[in-house]
């Protein structure tokens, strides 16, 4: 065990020196969320896919519950909307200052993941976001290093079908709708990211659609296998 | 020459063009937002509907709630004025604007130039019946110096006045004391004491005006009465930058072209720094060989001087361009040019600034790359129907301050996607209140668990095509939720959105 964890934190040591970044943490737009995150923390400069079936699965949701905590110090919001159906009147109960808020309507879908890509590189970004169905691991490394040069969190909304797909992202939750209770809307968001053994661990957010604070409800399931954590509530 | 409630004039003359929504002029509000948004004009007919200043943007709304209503814009009103300065200048060199914030009135110089209209009078009427062609409400007002033609020109009768030289004392002196442009707290004592009008003032002594009312009443009324003199800031419009040089010899090659773009954006950056002013658009013409000139718009985000993101700019657009001929003369216009915007001393605000011009260049390289149309600014508007209640607007014009107000309680129960087009739904069955209990779509059956709604949204029948529908947010058996509506005119169902 002590092995394991000199391991890790030589790891974390290797990829701070590699990410210099890495080391300012970026707020998190959801109270509790930061459990599925590696280190409890969402870094500045990091890749976050977000799986789900689209429509309806809540995936924009968590996309823009983070960039409401990642858009501060006046950092800028970027928005892919390859499929044209992003509705930003919606957006302004989450907070987002719509005068920060670039929308890109690309021609094509490599103009989409070009364009985020040199947003990424922009160090006034604060998140950049985009649903895509495909995207090949070249497409997936070039983001990558894109957020780590300018220090924005890049969010992939992707298929739940990419979830067989290898990923560069620091950061993979898979988000599924639940059934609500009165007017609360439900979400179930499971950690997939495959280091730090954070993988299996699942949180319910909850959106009050009267009066929108977002918050990770019920205790984190563990992993399989797991020692079961301190219980954490929103 | 003094432009009445002119922040409407500019509003109106914008809906007139199709610039802003709505198309049709109706009643008009423009608001300010403060502790509460309150309303800072009202049109005429907004007026006849019971709409008064100063009444709060949900009044003024419960009593007109077709009223059009848009933002105070200080920046749009100057702006525009000084668009009609430049076309002033047809009547005399020096034109100015009248001092303060919120300028709506123009100065014009016409020492001199009353002969080449044929004299005052003409001029007057020339004045007065060129900018009544172009829809603008003047009142024109010619006196001997600027303060007493500002007075004429608010609260002279008749209208247009010409006072002849030697006269503007006597034409000052029924005239309200308000027409001297004093401070709101001088006029307020003057009220007090019964201090009405400038007659009043000029018959008493100047230390007495000092001593009980401070040294601007005697300012004005000694500027307004000649006495003492008034400068006049000019605004002169400078020949707009322009450069052009003819290639020794004509190519298609794409880096020779850029080559000598290189040295005419170089220039025009020297020719915008002598003048410490910035480009928010350039038009880079290439003329072709066998006749005809191509020409590649830049537009900036803000106004700059940096000739290599230009240059940059330029390349993006060339490289996708398929030229008829080769080409053999390049040039540059500075097609808007603006004043540079401040430099922040404070580290806070500096890094705050240092990052908005990081922003203004991704946007500018993105919309370049893209297409202008492409890459927007979301802006919303005080629409009921979900479609018109936004717009994109490109990125690279003049971003409005904030939109319009809008009711951010319904914005609570809108989706995050809308699909462009409402999708046909079938309702295979309904509960007794009449709300969706199984839906169809795609062919596939879909059970409803929870429904809300109805929200009827209707729009005016003065709108052509108006609609009239009942939303509902349902939620089936898997917990999404959809956003779906009944259309009222012939009880079709439509799958408009998704709360995703």
């Amino acid at each position: 065990m002590q092995q394991r964890a000199r391991l890790e934190e030589a790891m974390r040591a290797i990829e701070r020196a590699a990410r210099p970044q890495a080391g300012r943490s970026v707020p998190v737009g959801v109270p509790g969320l930061e459990a599925l995150l590696p280190e409890g923390r969402l870094a500045a400069g990091v890749l976050v896919e977000l799986l789900g079936d689209q429509p309806g699965s809540g995936l924009w949701s968590v996309a823009l519950a983070l960039a409401a905590g990642a858009g501060h110090e006046g950092r800028g919001l970027l928005l892919v909307d390859v499929q044209r159906q992003f509705y930003p009147p919606a957006a302004v109960v989450w907070g987002l200052d719509l005068q920060r808020m670039l929308v890109v309507r690309p021609p094509t879908v490599r103009a989409g993941l070009s364009a985020l890509a040199e947003g990424l590189r922009c160090p006034a970004l604060g998140l950049a976001v985009g649903w895509f169905e495909q995207i090949s691991r070249t497409d997936s490394r070039r983001l990558q290093l894109a957020a780590e040069s300018g220090g924005g969190v890049g969010v992939l909304l992707r298929p739940r079908a990419a979830q067989r797909e290898r990923s560069f992202a620091a950061v993979r939750l898979r988000v599924v709708a639940l059934p609500s209770q009165g007017t609360v809307r439900r979400l179930a968001v499971e950690a997939l990211h495959w280091r730090a053994g954070l993988s299996g661990r699942r949180l319910t957010v909850e959106i009050h659609d009267e009066t929108y604070p977002v918050r990770a409800s019920a205790s984190v399931a563990p992993a399989a296998g797991e020692a079961c954590p301190a219980s954490r509530t929103g | 020459m003094h432009l009445p409630a002119w922040p409407l004039q500019r509003v109106r003359r914008a809906q007139l063009a199709g610039r802003v929504e709505p198309s049709v002029p109706g009643p008009t509000v423009i608001v300010r937002r403060r502790r509460q948004v309150e309303v800072l004009w009202c049109s005429r007919r907004a007026r006849q509907r019971g709409l008064r200043q100063g009444m709060t943007l949900a009044e003024a709304r419960a009593v007109v709630p077709e009223a059009a209503v848009y933002e105070e814009n200080p920046e749009a009103d100057r702006t525009t004025l000084l668009e009609l300065a430049r076309w002033a200048e047809q009547f005399t060199p020096l034109v100015g604007l009248e001092e303060g914030l919120a300028p709506s009135s123009l100065l014009l110089d016409v020492t001199g130039c009353a002969a080449c209209f044929g004299g005052e009078s003409q001029l007057v009427a020339a004045v007065q019946a060129g900018f009544t062609r172009q829809g603008w409400h003047v009142q024109v007002a010619l006196a001997d110096t600027v303060g007493a033609a500002w007075a004429l020109a608010h609260f002279g009768r008749p209208l247009p006045y010409h006072c002849q030289p030697g006269e503007s004392g006597f034409a000052l002196l029924p005239l309200p004391v308000v027409g001297l442009r004093l401070p709101a707290p001088v006029l307020a004592r003057l009220h007090q004491v019964g201090v009405t009008s400038i007659g009043q003032l000029a018959g008493m002594p100047p230390a007495a005006l000092v001593s009980r009312f401070g040294p601007e009443v005697c300012r004005r009324l000694d500027q307004a009465l000649g006495r003492l003199a008034e400068p006049l800031t000019i605004h002169r419009s400078l020949p707009p930058i322009e450069v052009r040089q003819e290639l020794e010899h004509p190519t298609s090659r794409c880096e020779e072209v850029l080559v000598v773009m290189q040295s005419l954006l170089e220039a025009t950056a020297v020719a915008l720094r002598r003048r410490c002013r910035g480009a928010r658009r350039l038009d880079c013409a290439l003329q072709l060989q066998e006749g005809g000139v191509v020409t590649l718009a830049l537009e900036l985000l803000r106004p700059g001087q940096q000739a290599d993101r230009w240059l940059e700019m330029l390349r993006c657009k060339l490289e996708g361009l398929q030229l008829a001929s080769t080409v053999c003369g390049c040039a540059v216009r500075v097609a808007c040019e603006e004043p540079l915007p401040e430099m922040q001393e404070d580290l806070y605000a500096a890094g705050m600034l240092a990052r908005s011009w990081e922003w203004a260049a991704l946007a500018e390289s993105l919309s370049h790359r893209l297409g202008r149309e492409q890459v927007s600014v979301p802006r919303l508007v005080a629409d009921p129907q979900p479609e018109r209640a936004y717009q994109l607007v490109p990125v690279t014009t003049a971003p409005p301050p904030g939109g319009e107000p809008v009711d951010w309680t319904v914005l609570r129960h809108r989706p995050l996607g809308l699909w462009p087009q409402p999708r046909p739904l079938t309702v295979l069955a309904l509960t007794p209140p009449g709300t969706p209990l199984v839906v169809r779509t795609g062919g596939v059956d879909y059970r409803v668990r929870h429904a809300w709604g109805p929200e009827r949204i209707e729009t005016g029948w003065w709108r052509g095509l108006d609609v009239r529908r009942d939303y509902y947010v349902v939620e089936i058996t898997t917990g999404v939720r959809w956003w779906i509506f009944r259309r009222l005119d012939d009880g079709r169902w439509f799958w408009h959105g998704c709360f995703d």
